[in-house]
């Protein structure tokens, strides 16, 4: 039997659509790719799909009713969206917090940091493939680790992924007996996990190839679209706003600021990396510092469903695992917000897509998309 | 810093209200322009308010050098359009999309003015305090 094949003098332009269900896009996100051979010449990414309209929400729930809300913006670190929410709201009605709720919120914050890039870690090595002892090898050791974070933060809190921790003027829960020993065991072991880590991945020349000198971001480029957290440190610039403009006790901690001037896949992924160890440092640093005290200047147990607020603007912003997470609230001085703005980091560094995409490789649509960390919770709101 | 303000309040007719600065909108160009010489290059966010008869657009501009953070402010009318800040900083594209879908705002010389979270089809913009969240659902598509 004869077979018939289509014949065409070179390759025509096709577009390829990519989601919003795929495994590799962590969420649903669709891309319109639009391909000559295996070079991208266009790409038009399409979000909204996990939109919930949170931002909405908010004018009609009262502050304390929104918070557990905000926990589901970002689900792999919850705290990092409470926090700024919470400093916001105790600038606007001058709610003093304990220096021992500050010490609890960083010691959540970073533990949950270390989680999230853990789940960075996992799936961006999943998404890298079978060159990484079978694809799921790695992925399943990053979250080998995460599940002892989250069983100690079970511990703690009662909930594993969304803590609601922060409230108004400190923490709602403090620290269970034995819980520095829980946390000291698994930064030892955890510590020598990375090592263990490294010496898989960096060597692997599949790895490097896949990854060195591809989606190359320019620190400019990146500036302009708001970029921040590991991929404009990953682009060679120094901004962390821990250091920046420390807000809780950060400023009682050393820690260093990991960077990488590339610019490409794998300064993004080294960044967060290297995250993992600071963070490992503050968490030693926090627990070993810890004071004794309230962890609430409201009433511990009975916190107020209504918190007065003056009439006024206010920004805050914290440095979540994945960027610049602020939150800017009109207050007209009657009950409850009336706006509320999320700067949800991963919305801002996703708007890079179509500037990284064009010229890459088909192939590397993956390694690309991975690199930025992308959460749609956290894009879509 | 006080100098670059204390510039921008002398040549652009800007005031300061609450860490704010004011301007006008149709000096929008040449002040961002000026501030990214200066080195304002990293665009935080944007943002709009409804209020009763107008909006008011926030924009949040860092310098990372010098480790500064400024706000500016305008105020438009009610179906009025703003120029758009895309020529001078790329990123604004998707964050003036997203005003444009939440609140109507339409911008003037933007490349690609779509809706970008809700859908195409979508009837209203939320976030503008007309909404009415328990109108009934329109089912799309």
């Amino acid at each position: 039997m004869e077979v018939k094949r289509i014949e065409s003098n070179g390759f025509e332009e096709l577009w390829v659509n990519m989601g919003p269900q795929h495994p590799a896009s962590h969420g649903v996100f669709r891309m319109q790719i639009k391909v000559d051979g295996e070079v991208i010449k266009e790409v038009i990414p399409h979000i909204g799909y996990l939109h919930r309209g949170v931002e909405k929400l908010g004018e009609f729930l009262t502050p304390v009713q929104f918070l557990p809300v905000l926990d589901r913006n970002d689900y792999l670190s919850s705290v990092s969206n409470e926090f700024p929410f919470a400093l916001a709201i105790e600038k606007l009605a001058n709610i003093s917090v304990p220096e021992r709720a500050e010490y609890l919120r960083v010691i959540a914050a970073e533990l949950m940091r270390i989680s999230s890039h853990l789940v960075f870690f996992g799936t961006f090595c999943l998404d890298m493939g079978g060159a990484l002892g079978g694809g799921s090898t790695i992925f399943l050791y990053a979250f080998r680790e995460r599940e002892k974070i989250l069983d100690i933060l079970e511990k703690w809190t009662g909930s594993r992924m969304h803590l609601n921790l922060i409230t108004f003027g400190g923490v709602r829960y403090d620290i269970y007996p034995g819980f520095d020993k829980d946390l000291k065991d698994f930064l030892k072991d955890f510590e020598n996990k990375i090592k263990e880590y490294e010496d898989m991945i960096e060597n692997n020349p599949v790895f490097l190839a896949r990854t060195k000198k591809v989606g190359i971001l320019p620190k400019e480029i990146a500036m302009e679209h708001g970029c921040s957290g590991p991929v404009l440190r990953g682009s060679g610039i120094k901004f962390d706003l821990r250091k920046a403009k420390p807000y809780s006790v950060y400023n009682k901690f050393e820690f260093e600021i990991p960077s990488f001037p590339d610019g490409d896949v794998y300064s993004r992924y080294k960044v967060r990396l290297m995250e993992m160890k600071e963070s490992i440092k503050i968490l030693r640093q926090a627990i070993d510092g810890i004071p004794s005290g309230p962890i609430n200047s409201l009433m511990p147990l009975k916190v107020k469903t209504h918190i007065k607020l003056k009439e006024g603007e206010v920004y805050e912003a914290v440095e979540s695992p994945r960027g610049e997470n602020g939150v800017y609230i009109v207050s007209d001085g009657k009950f409850g917000l009336y706006r509320v703005k999320l700067r949800t980091p991963t919305f801002y560094n996703l708007s890079v897509i179509p500037y990284l995409l064009k010229g890459a490789l088909i192939a590397d649509v993956v390694a690309i998309l991975g690199s930025l960390d992308p959460v749609f919770g956290d894009v879509d709101r | 810093m006080k100098e670059i303000i204390e510039e921008l309040k002398n040549r652009f007719k800007i005031y300061e209200k609450d860490n704010f600065l004011i301007f006008e909108k149709d000096k929008l160009k040449e002040i961002f322009s000026f501030l990214k010489e200066k080195g304002f290059n990293f665009l935080s966010f944007i943002t709009a308010v409804h209020y009763k008869d107008r909006f008011e657009i926030v924009y949040s501009l860092r310098n990372i050098n010098l480790n500064e953070i400024v706000f500016l402010k305008t105020n438009i009318n009610e179906n009025d359009e703003i120029e758009s800040l895309c020529e001078i900083y790329k990123g604004a594209n998707w964050m003036e999309r997203e005003i444009y879908d939440m609140f109507g705002i339409k911008f003037k010389n933007h490349p690609d003015l779509r809706r970008i979270l809700l859908p195409d089809d979508y009837e209203g913009h939320p976030l503008r305090k007309d909404f009415r969240i328990d109108a009934p659902y329109k089912t799309l598509r």
